[in-house]
């Protein structure tokens, strides 16, 4: 807790904004459905560290509580996007997210 | 609550009839389990303690007529959606997955604090990715579902991150306590501009309005037709009322910050939304780009920032859902015959099919909002509310849209009596039901429309 809160919150969240930013980045570049996952996981990071963050310098344990929420959901969504992309790869022998251009007007 | 009790024991009741081998009867049980809730949820009208759990969940009465909308769209869903559940040794693992949704868009309306509303998203959205690919040979539902999970996955983000600076500025996941921490002027108050501004573009990507709504339409299209029903009706209607909530309960007093970029969404939803639907020539991609210029109408409830807007809101909900589950039955009836969606393949088949074409004509000309039908209840209700306290110009942007919206309706309607073709679309038992419940509500809501409006 006192190890936080010695340094400033600013600092927190200038890096939690900047790892956000990586991970928006990374899924709007990136065409590779695993890195584009990682990505996700990145700005799923970024607010988790956020979170401990506000939570230590307002010192109650909400935050971090949500925290928990947060990974166990992200492990559960990641199960399933994993396997959406084992599907994927058994019908098309690829991961890039180029071939998701059948559906188009 | 009891219904949300009832709804999540049925979903365990379908992982336990995978185990004890009573997989024949859970679609009968489910739809018998939702009329049960249904009836449930009534009885809970006017509830004195409407909080569970530590303030977690609220039901007050605008939660339950949400619930009940959605049980409702359910139930519908499950009578319309039959022919998925046939005996394939997998209609329990659908089943659950449905119920299971239903549960988290029920903590999505009745949530009375953050977490719930993340938790409740994450039920939904987890279910609806593995249904959006549940057929797994099918190029086109794996390309849904894999559009479907990136684009939920990254709306999460921006919604995580907006709870974050919110949760920093208040200290709080509570929405009361928000509340009170927005109406005497905040401090750090560059923390809950961000934090409002990003969590309304994580909702946003939800009910898929413009300028998020480009997944919409293919994943509408590459899903199982009765999947893509259940993502049009359950999973907007659930988004929209957690987005009113938020906005109105919580950030009501700061409307100053988000209301001119919810005006700009909601006008461009109207616009696109309507313009692109008369250029599609695939009834599903259509009903897409119908529901995205649907977002935009929804959105002028939460632009009200009234209590007349959740009533009307409940009302449009109801309206536009029914009318979407009929018109899906139709084309999943078509589909399953002539082998495509598209408009040609519904050419000629008003002369022998007189339910479909009734159906067709009560649903297309409620969702283009004529009279006597509910969906111009639902609009007029809309738009009264949000003039009580806002100048006009929305409205009229909305009324341009809905003038646009009569050409690709009434386009389906023309093509039913359009050339030759004494081909009959046979209809299932269930489908039928629909129909007839969906044409009776609709008709009904538009000519007593005080029923939900004065008597709930």
């Amino acid at each position: 807790m006192e190890v936080i809160k010695a340094i400033p919150l600013n600092h927190y969240i200038l890096l939690s904004a900047v790892l956000f930013a990586i991970g928006v980045m990374g899924v709007l570049v990136r065409r590779n459905a695993i890195i584009i996952f990682m990505c996700i996981e990145l700005m799923l990071n970024a607010v988790n560290l956020l979170m401990v963050a506000f939570s230590a310098h307002h010192g109650d344990g909400k935050g971090q509580v949500f925290v928990f929420f947060i990974m166990a959901v992200a492990a559960a969504e990641v199960a399933v996007g994993l396997s959406i992309l084992i599907m994927i790869h058994r019908n098309t022998e690829t991961t890039d997210v180029g071939f998701l251009n059948k559906l188009k007007f | 609550m009891k219904a949300l009790l009832l709804v999540s024991g049925l979903g365990f009741l379908g992982i336990l009839s995978e185990i004890l081998n009573f997989k024949k009867f859970i679609y009968k049980l489910s739809i018998v389990g939702l009329l049960a809730a249904i009836v449930v949820t009534f009885l809970e009208w006017d509830n004195p303690t409407p909080a569970y759990f530590n303030n977690m969940v609220y039901f007050d009465n605008l939660a339950i007529s949400f619930i009940a909308v959605l049980l409702i769209t359910g139930l519908l869903w499950f009578l319309m959606a039959e022919s998925i559940f046939e005996n394939d040794g997998l209609q329990s693992d659908k089943s659950t997955l449905v119920l299971f949704s239903i549960v988290g868009a029920v903590c999505m309306v009745a949530y009375n604090n953050i977490t719930m509303l993340f938790i409740g998203i994450e039920i939904l959205s987890i279910c609806m990715y593995v249904l959006a690919g549940s057929k797994k040979e099918s190029l086109g539902s794996n390309e849904s579902a894999m559009k479907y999970f990136l684009m939920g996955a990254f709306a999460t983000g921006f919604l995580l991150m907006g709870i974050a600076f919110i949760y920093g500025a208040s200290a709080s996941f509570d929405v009361m306590e928000i509340k009170a921490y927005m109406s005497n002027s905040p401090q750090n108050i560059e923390l809950v501009y961000t934090g409002i501004i990003l969590l309304a573009i994580g909702l946003a990507f939800k009910i898929s309005a413009v300028p998020f709504h480009f997944w919409a339409p293919d994943v509408y299209e590459g899903a199982p037709i009765q999947v893509t029903a259940l993502m049009s009706t359950i999973v907007k209607t659930a988004a929209i009322a957690a987005f009113y909530k938020l906005f109105t309960v919580s950030f009501g007093s700061q409307e100053i910050v988000w209301s001119t970029t919810l005006s700009y969404i909601a006008a461009l939803s109207v616009l696109i939304g309507n313009i692109i639907a008369v250029f599609q020539s695939n009834v599903k991609r259509m009903l897409a780009y119908s529901g995205i210029s649907h977002a935009g109408y929804l959105l002028l409830a939460i632009l009200a920032n009234n209590a007349a807007g959740g009533t009307a809101l409940t009302y449009y909900t109801l309206a536009y859902s029914v009318a979407t589950i009929a018109a899906f039955t139709v084309v999943a009836n078509v589909a399953s015959v002539k082998g495509s969606s598209d408009f040609t393949s519904f050419e000629g088949l008003g002369k022998k099919n007189k339910l479909i074409t009734i159906s067709v004509i009560v649903s297309m000309m409620s969702l283009a909002g004529i009279p006597p039908f509910a969906g111009f209840f639902g609009k007029y209700f809309l738009f009264t509310s949000y003039l009580e306290n806002h100048s006009i110009n929305l409205v009229i942007i909305g009324l341009i849209g809905s003038a646009i919206s009569i050409y690709y309706y009434f386009r389906l309607i023309v093509n039913l009596f359009k050339g030759e073709s004494d081909e009959v679309i046979p209809l299932s038992l269930t489908s039928k039901i629909v129909l007839i419940i969906a044409i009776i509500l609709t008709v009904a809501m538009g000519i007593f429309p005080e029923i939900m409006n004065g008597g709930w």
